[in-house]
C-alpha cells in the first residue's frame, strides 16, 4: 500500500465526480425511454388519486348538504319560553344577542287569526310580529316601514310576490296594535321555522318593547349547554316564573352531527392512502427496474447519483399523476355530481398534497435501495 | 496502481462450500490476464471480488496506489447485455464519460472517438437495441473505457459470439484498452493466449499465476 504521505499526488479519484444534472437528465431519458410504461404508471397514479379524493368530495359534500339541511330547519336554534301562560319580555330577549355564542335573538309573538285583509272576506289572518334579529333568522333583506314578510303558504293562496301591496282591516288592526297603512310584501318566506303556528302568517318587524311569546336564539353550536344555562336568566327567571329553554329541532331530528361528520370522516385521508398505494406501485416498478440501476452502479455512477436519477424517474411519474388526478376530481365532483367548487377544490388541493407527499416520501426512500449490483446485472 | 486480492475467500450463505478458499491474484495497471478454470472452480467470484461486486468473507481486495476502494476503479464487460437498449449507441457510451465528471459535450466527444477505434464511428445514432451481439459488446468495451477506469473486468465477453465476432470484439478489448489492465475471464484458450499473464484457479485458489 503506498504511503498516506503519497496518496494525493498518485491517487486516482473517480468518486463524487457524476454531475447532479446528469443524473436529472438521465432519470428524464429514461421516462422517455419508457414512454409507454411511464404513460401507464401516470395514468394509474391519475386514476387513484382522483378516485380517492372523489370518494372525499363526495363524502363531504353529503355532509356539507344534510348539514345544510339542518340548519335550514333550525339546527342552531334554541327557543325559550316563559313556563305556563307568561310572556318573555322582548328587550331582554334581543338583548341576548350580545352574549357570546349568539349570533342572534328574536322575540316572537304569533297571533292567529288576528285580522282580515281588505277587500277579501273571510281572510282572518295570523299575524306574527318580530323584533330585528328576524332578519338574520330568515336571511331577509332590510324591510322598509311598511314591508312585511309573508309566509309561503299565504303567498301560494293568495298568489303574493315581493311587492304585493295589502291592507288590514283597520279594526282588527287596531285591536292588535298593527299598521292600519298598505303594507307591501317585502320578502316570501317559510315561517314554519318560527313555529307551525305562524305558517300561514304575515310576519312584521316590531320594536323590542313588551311583550313576546317566545325568545328564539340562533347559536354557535360549541355554545349550546353554556347558553342553555345562561339564557333563562338573562331572560329574567325566578323562582316563581321559570323560562324553559329547547332546541328548536327535537332530539333526533339529525342522524349525524354535521360537524363532528365532517371532521372525522375516514375519507379524509383518502390523498394519504392513494399516495401508498401509488407509492407501492412505484417500488413494484423499482423492483423490476433494479437491473438499470445495476447497470448505472457498473458503469461508475455513484450510489448518490443513482439514487437521485431514481428520484428523477419516480417524481415525475408521481407529480405528473397526483395533478391530473387532482384535476380530473375537481372537475368530476362539480361537473358530474355538482359538488359546491369552493369545497371540491379546499378539499382536492389539500388531499392531492397530502398523496404527493406520502408517495413522494416513499419514492425517496425505494430511491435509496440498492439492488446488489451483480445478481440485478445478471438478472438482465 | 495495483489490485491486488490477498487470500480472498467467499461462502455465500446456504452453499456447502467456500467459492474462493484463500486466492490471491495481484493485477498491475496496464497488464492483461486471463483467468482461467474448470467450471465452478470460482472464476467469475473471484472476478467480482476484484471488482467490488462481491464483499469477500475472508483476506481481502485493496487498491494500492489510490484512496478508491476496488469498486471505484474497476469497469465492467459482462457476457450478459449491459446497455440501454433505447438509447443510441452514443448515449450509452456517453454516459462511461460522465461517470468520469466529464461535461456532457465532452464526454460526447471522447465517446465518439472510443466508438471510432472499435469499429462503431458509423453507428452513433442508431439505438443499440438494433445492433447485433458483437456490436453491442463492443459498445460496452468503449463505454468501460470511456469511464477511465484503470480496470477492466471482463467476464467472458464472447461466450455467446461466433468466433469471427469474437475475434473482433477482443481485438476492440485489447488493443483500445490503453493503459488500462484487463482482467479476462475465459474458457477460451485463444483468448487466454492474447493475455500478457494466465492465472488458472481451481478449488477456489489460484494455483498458476
Amino acid at each position: 500500500m503506498t504511503a498516506p504521505g503519497t496518496r494525493a499526488r498518485t491517487a486516482i479519484t473517480t468518486r463524487a465526480r457524476w454531475r447532479a444534472r446528469a443524473s436529472v437528465s438521465e432519470g428524464l431519458a429514461n421516462l422517455r425511454d419508457g414512454a409507454l410504461l411511464a404513460s401507464v404508471l401516470v395514468a394509474i397514479t391519475t386514476a387513484v388519486v382522483a378516485a380517492a379524493l372523489l370518494v372525499d368530495v363526495l363524502t363531504a359534500a353529503r355532509v356539507l348538504a344534510v348539514e345544510r339541511d339542518y340548519l335550514a330547519a333550525g339546527g342552531d336554534l334554541l327557543v325559550a319560553q316563559s313556563a305556563g301562560q307568561q310572556t318573555l319580555d322582548a328587550a331582554r330577549c334581543a338583548a341576548l344577542a350580545d352574549v357570546r355564542g349568539v349570533r342572534s335573538a328574536v322575540a316572537v309573538t304569533v297571533i292567529p287569526g288576528a285580522a282580515r285583509l281588505v277587500g277579501r272576506p273571510q281572510s282572518q289572518q295570523t299575524l306574527v310580529t318580530a323584533t330585528a334579529g328576524i332578519v338574520d333568522l330568515l336571511d331577509l333583506p332590510t324591510l322598509p316601514v311598511d314591508g312585511v314578510v309573508a309566509s309561503t303558504v299565504i303567498a301560494d293562496r293568495w298568489q303574493w310576490a315581493p311587492g304585493t301591496r295589502l291592507q288590514l282591516d283597520p279594526t282588527d288592526a287596531g285591536v292588535v296594535r298593527a299598521p292600519r297603512d298598505v303594507l307591501t310584501v317585502t320578502a316570501v318566506r317559510d315561517l314554519a321555522l318560527v313555529s307551525d303556528g305562524a305558517s300561514t302568517g304575515i310576519l312584521m318587524i316590531r320594536p323590542p318593547v313588551g311583550d313576546a311569546d317566545q325568545c328564539f336564539v340562533r347559536i354557535d353550536p360549541q355554545y349550546r349547554d353554556d347558553l342553555r344555562a345562561t339564557i333563562p336568566a338573562v331572560l329574567g327567571e325566578t323562582t316563581t316564573s321559570a323560562v324553559n329553554v329547547s332546541d328548536r329541532l327535537p332530539p333526533g331530528a339529525l342522524s349525524q352531527d354535521p360537524a363532528a361528520a365532517y371532521d372525522g370522516r375516514t375519507t379524509r385521508w383518502a390523498g394519504g392512502a392513494a399516495g401508498i398505494v401509488v407509492g407501492l406501485l412505484w417500488a413494484v416498478v423499482a423492483w423490476t427496474r433494479r437491473g438499470r440501476a445495476a447497470l448505472y452502479a457498473s458503469v461508475g455512477v455513484p450510489y448518490s447519483g443513482g439514487v437521485l436519477i431514481r428520484w428523477t424517474e419516480g417524481s415525475g411519474v408521481v407529480v405528473l399523476g397526483a395533478l391530473w388526478g387532482g384535476a380530473l376530481a375537481v372537475t368530476a365532483a362539480v361537473a358530474a355530481v355538482h359538488a359546491p367548487v369552493g369545497v371540491a377544490l379546499d378539499l382536492v388541493v389539500r388531499g392531492a398534497g397530502l398523496a404527493l407527499v406520502v408517495a413522494l416520501g416513499l419514492v425517496v426512500l425505494v430511491g435509496l435501495w440498492r439492488p446488489p449490483t451483480l445478481e440485478a446485472l445478471k438478472d438482465r | 496502481m495495483r489490485l491486488v486480492a490477498d487470500s480472498v475467500e467467499v461462502r455465500y450463505p446456504r452453499a456447502a462450500r467456500q467459492v474462493l478458499a484463500g486466492a490471491d491474484l495481484t493485477v498491475d495497471e496496464g497488464e492483461t490476464v486471463a483467468i482461467i478454470g474448470p467450471s465452478g472452480s470460482g472464476k467469475s467470484t473471484l472476478l467480482s471480488v476484484l471488482g467490488g461486486l462481491v464483499r469477500p468473507t475472508g483476506g481481502e481486495v485493496r487498491v494500492e496506489g489510490t484512496d478508491d476502494g476496488p469498486r471505484d476503479v474497476s469497469a465492467w464487460v459482462l457476457q450478459t447485455v449491459n446497455v440501454l437498449p433505447e438509447r443510441s449507441v452514443l448515449d450509452n457510451v456517453t454516459l462511461g464519460g460522465l461517470a468520469q465528471g466529464l461535461t456532457r459535450v465532452d464526454a460526447e466527444i471522447d465517446a465518439a472517438a472510443r466508438l471510432d477505434a472499435v469499429g462503431l464511428g458509423a453507428r452513433l445514432a442508431d439505438p443499440v437495441r438494433v445492433l447485433s451481439g458483437g456490436e453491442v459488446q463492443r459498445v460496452v468495451i468503449a463505454r468501460a473505457l470511456a469511464s477511465g477506469r484503470p480496470f477492466i473486468l471482463a467476464d467472458e465477453p464472447t461466450g455467446q459470439l461466433d468466433r469471427a465476432t469474437s475475434a473482433v470484439v477482443l481485438d476492440a478489448l485489447f488493443t483500445t484498452a490503453g493503459g488500462a489492465a484487463v482482467v479476462v475471464v475465459t474458457h477460451d484458450s485463444e483468448v487466454a493466449a492474447r493475455c500478457g499473464r494466465v492465472a488458472r484457479i481451481e478449488d477456489g485458489m489460484v494455483v498458476d499465476a
